[in-house]
């Protein structure tokens, strides 16, 4: 099976579960607003009745920012302007990236790990409306695999853990002190770049092995899912340039799309219900896209395997002998 | 018995003879070396040069040592005799954990496990002795070195000595000392040390204290603020391995190759306080000249690192405009050099001065919008004006230098239109992401001056001496706080005032050691006016002003509700305005305002009242009462109240609360913020699924 026709049925996979990938969007938008909420009261309390109001709705002030983050506590801590335009992505991919992810506060942790365990949910669901050739009920099989799934995650987080703990935080204090006399930025920069590239290789190796192990586990039902992995491993051994160059493709729309977000984010300019409602619309898209794009690598990579385990099948078939007469006694 | 009686009386007669003589050579300017000597001819005489010093020094890279001979020649300029002399030891602060400079708690922050077996520091008096006439005369002080501890009394602290002489110095006496002494250098601590085959070198030598006019020593300890030291010559032979570039204070007045791999570079620095010096053969050297009407060229000498070549202009243009606007506004750079130092990655050496020299620094990627190297290269160029020429005691008065210059600089980068964009850097730091439309205002420090004036700020009143205030308190009292004061001060008596305030605090005290009562006396004298009243609270007391609209009530005016006087008798009136005046022009509203002053700082505020017709009232509070109420009936609402409008009161802690506005949109405001905070947050919750 070639590349471009995995994610050609992956994406038609996806647009057919597309109201199941919009109701995990509206889970997000849900947390989300329901912090923003308090959030807004927040702001909205510190602005009062003040100036800083105006200001803040025509552009920034930076009077009140001084002011409002000297007595910040909790969710609000998290407030700065750097929320603004692509710094909402920007700042949320440099945590992922980094390893900072789980150092968040602590509502927004238990927001990550409420999606977490609802994506442990839908992947059973969704894996199963693309891998079977009949109807399914997402929600059953979501429900029927949540288990397995969930063996899943946690091995994967283990397994991630194990990577940003044991390996890259080792790697950077080993690179600080190789670098401790380095005196030209540049060469630290590359460095840090050099460790976090084959970091992030591994991590997507790791991805795409859980990944081909969750479709696994529910294209032939397994029920040790523990032993997935194993199988997926052995998957991606056996086909390693497609399975990768699946993977590569679909993050290079990721990539491309980030790119295209931060030409598009809109700054801070808005001062009318309509702009402020249409700039966050603008951002949902996008919110909208990276929720649907994680359904698309496994809607392709879905594809992939069925294309290429029904090919090796066939293949398999062809070549045993069709009557056992034919081999020897 | 009475011949050594004799001849002790013949050693002190002789001492005093060798101590007339040297005094007469050094004011005669006889004692310096032939290049030296012509340099310093040329040279008007500005400061009364008491500490001298001739140094010949050589640099062992591989153990990072330095060793030293020092000839200090001192003046005793006071009314006072001395039969002591005390150094600063500075490099002792990095000798161990239980220094003073590291036990205080905003260093005890400091990663101590990175440094290494060799990365700590020590400053070492191998030999010291009193130099007569001729080399009979020579006494050695050694043996009554000790380590004293004049601020905390921690025994541990070896940054200071005191050094017993056989004989008082007379007031006027002056005496030679020579010093041999070995230095380690540290892996970076407060701004000097080595990196790699980076140096940066500074506070790095046996350095006599200041004998005050009241006769006691000023030496302090090394714990938490700068420096303090007479003005003098410096003559000073640093010897480094050759092809390596050095920038120093002063003028470089020769290399000589000594064939053994390594070269002699000799500079001279005169009138200046101290002396500091860089060497790596990494340094790209850049020259340029600064050239303005009015003003006294001046040769600008920049080392830049590889990394920072694209950085060239923006270091070269920076010092300019400080140069120039410093120059003309309090008084030109006396100098003939100065020298840019970009200090390399991760050095920890940068945003730092020293007389005729001083660090900027940037970063690889730094865009025009970061304002870097332009905001740290203004702040650290103007410290020549501030703390370089006009030598106030850092000890005790950080303010008048850090303050002082915090204040200058804002005016260098508002004049220039240096406004500060939001930015943030990424990826470690390396990558920085400049947020163009959101313009940061009102900052005068590069750091969180602003948020950190509110907190901190009543832990310690300004006057408490920096040496002994809050290790929290001292970023603020040293810098944000009085650059408020100034900018208030400012705003309150013009510009054209505080120019000349300046201008002539600067022509005062130039080569001089100011206190904050000579500034106060200026200001005084230049404004014609009292401003005690200014002083006694911001800088003897730690009172903060904080100003606000407390309550806001606009009504219709409605005829009263109860009796009322008809054609003589009283009659019952509903309260209600007739029918027909509903809603019309006609209608007046009564506006009721009430104005708090919540902080304990008093100051006259005006108040501005703006109403839905586009009326405006001005009025001036005196500020001293708790509270005041303004009333006032129009025929339109009123829509705005704004305490300080043109925002000369600086130094108020809250700016918010100055101002109340009729329908303030904070809701919307507020929504706009939270729904881009929202999708910060669906990003990062979302970015959690990656991880499945």
């Amino acid at each position: 099976m070639r590349i471009r026709n995995a994610l050609g049925k992956g994406a038609r996979k996806v647009n057919r579960t597309i109201w199941f990938v919009a109701l995990l969007y509206l889970a997000n938008l849900g947390f989300a607003f329901i912090l923003g909420g308090i959030l807004a009261d927040q702001l909205a309390e510190s602005l009062g009745n003040s100036l800083s109001a105006r200001r803040m709705l025509d552009g920034y002030d930076d009077y009140w920012y001084g002011n409002f983050n000297t007595h910040a506590e909790g969710l609000a801590d998290t407030f700065s302007p750097g929320v603004a335009g692509i710094g909402a992505m920007l700042g949320a991919v440099d945590a992922t990236v980094t390893g900072r992810l789980f150092q968040t506060h602590p509502a927004v942790l238990g927001g990550g790990i409420f999606l977490l365990v609802l994506w442990t949910f839908a992947a059973g669901g969704l894996l199963a409306c693309f891998l079977r050739n009949r109807p399914v009920s997402f929600f059953q099989e979501g429900a029927r695999f949540f288990f397995r799934m969930a063996v899943l995650v946690l091995m994967a987080l283990f397994t991630y853990h194990l990577i940003f703990h044991y390996l890259l935080d080792p790697l950077l204090n080993w690179l600080r002190q190789v670098n401790r006399n380095v005196l030209d930025e540049r060469m630290d920069f590359f460095a840090h770049l050099f460790i976090y590239l084959a970091i992030w290789l591994l991590v997507a190796l790791v991805n795409l092995i859980f990944d081909y192990s969750k479709i696994i586990t529910v294209k032939h039902n397994m029920t040790m899912a523990f032993l997935a992995p194993v199988k997926a491993i052995l998957f991606v051994l056996r086909h390693p340039g497609k399975t990768v160059s699946l993977y590569a493709s679909l993050s290079l729309f990721w990539l491309t799309a980030l790119l295209l977000y931060w030409l598009a984010a809109p700054g801070i300019g808005q001062n009318t219900w309509p702009k402020i409602w249409l700039a966050f619309g603008v951002g949902q898209l996008f919110v909208f896209f990276r929720i649907w794009l994680r359904a698309y690598f496994w809607g392709a990579q879905s594809s992939l395997y069925a294309g290429l385990t029904s090919a090796r099948v066939a293949t398999v078939s062809e070549s045993a002998p069709s009557d056992p007469s034919e081999v020897g006694a | 018995m009475e011949t050594a009686k004799e001849s002790a009386a013949a050693r002190r007669w002789g001492q005093r003879l060798s101590l007339f003589l040297l005094s007469a050579c050094l004011q005669l300017g006889l004692l310096w070396p032939a290049g030296a000597q012509n340099m310093l001819n040329v040279q008007p005489v500005l400061s009364d040069r008491i500490a001298n010093y001739t140094m010949d020094v050589q640099l062992d890279v591989n153990r990072h040592l330095l060793h030293g001979t020092e000839v200090l020649t001192w003046i005793n300029h006071t009314s006072h005799a001395t039969q002591e002399l005390r150094f600063h030891l500075y490099y002792n602060a990095f000798l161990n954990d239980h220094s003073s400079f590291l036990q205080t708690s905003t260093r005890r922050r400091l990663n101590l496990r990175d440094y290494r077996a060799g990365d700590w520091a020590y400053c070492r008096v191998e030999h010291m002795e009193l130099l007569g006439g001729d080399s009979s005369l020579h006494i050695d002080l050694t043996p009554g070195i000790t380590f004293i501890q004049p601020d905390d009394g921690n025994p541990d602290d070896r940054t200071v000595i005191r050094v017993p002489l056989p004989e008082p110095v007379a007031p006027g006496d002056t005496i030679r000392v020579k010093i041999q002494w070995e230095s380690k250098i540290p892996r970076t601590f407060a701004r000097t040390g080595v990196r790699g085959d980076y140096y940066f070198v500074a506070q790095w030598f046996p350095k006599i204290g200041v004998f005050q006019q009241d006769g006691t020593w000023n030496c302090h300890q090394f714990i938490q603020t700068e420096f303090f030291a007479d003005y003098g010559v410096y003559d000073v032979r640093l010897t480094v391995p050759t092809g390596w570039v050095v920038g120093a204070s002063g003028k470089e007045l020769n290399v000589i190759d000594n064939g053994n791999g390594t070269s002699t570079h000799r500079f001279l620095a005169a009138d200046v306080h101290d002396f500091a010096w860089t060497t790596s053969p990494h340094y790209r050297v850049f020259t340029a000249t600064f050239s303005e009407p009015k003003l006294p060229e001046v040769d600008i000498r920049l080392l830049l690192m590889p990394d920072h070549l694209d950085k060239k202009e923006r270091y070269f243009q920076a010092t300019r405009q400080a140069l120039k606007y410093y120059g003309s506004w309090f008084g030109a750079y006396p100098y003939e050099q100065v020298t840019v130092v970009d200090p390399a990655y991760g050095s920890g050496a940068g945003g730092m001065e020293y007389p005729t020299l001083f660090t900027g620094g940037t970063r690889w990627l730094a865009p025009p919008e970061t304002r870097s190297p332009e905001s740290v290269t203004i702040h650290e160029c103007g410290h020549q004006f501030w703390y370089g020429i006009v030598g106030n005691n850092e000890f005790e008065d950080a303010w008048l230098d850090e303050g002082f210059n915090t204040y200058s600089q804002s005016r260098v980068m508002d004049t220039l239109g240096l406004t500060r964009i939001y930015y943030r850097r990424y990826f470690h730091g390396f990558l920085p992401v400049v947020f163009s439309d959101i313009v940061r205002r009102f900052r005068y420090d590069s750091g969180d001056s602003f948020d950190g004036l509110r907190s901190p700020l009543k832990r310690d009143p300004m006057s408490r001496p920096a040496y002994q205030g809050h290790p929290l308190a001292y970023r603020i009292n040293a810098y944000s706080k009085p650059t408020l004061i100034l900018r208030t001060l400012e705003n309150y008596l013009g510009w054209e005032t505080m120019q000349k305030i300046m201008s002539t605090y600067f022509s005062r005290w130039k080569f001089k050691h100011p206190r904050p009562a000579d500034f106060f006396q200026v200001v005084n004298e230049v404004s014609g006016r009292d401003m005690s009243w200014f002083f006694q609270q911001t800088y003897f007391s730690s009172n903060v002003f904080d100003y606000a609209v407390d309550q806001v009530k606009v009504v219709p005016v409605r005829p009263p509700r109860g009796y009322v006087d008809k054609e003589g008798t009283y009659q019952f009136s509903s309260g209600k305005a007739p029918a027909d005046t509903a809603g019309k022009d006609s209608l007046l509203y009564r506006a009721t305002v009430y104005l708090a002053r919540w902080g304990e700082g008093i100051f006259p505020v005006e108040v501005k009242f703006t109403f839905a017709d586009g009326e405006e009232i001005q009025e001036t509070w005196n500020g001293r009462e708790r509270w005041i109420r303004f009333d006032y009936i129009r025929p339109a609402r009123l829509v705005r109240v704004e305490v300080d409008p043109r925002h000369v009161l600086v130094l108020d802690v809250n700016t918010v609360n100055n101002s109340w506005i009729a329908r303030a949109p904070a809701r919307k405001a507020a929504w706009k913020w939270a729904s881009k905070w929202m999708l910060w947050l669906q990003h990062t919750m979302e970015s959690f699924v990656f991880f499945m």
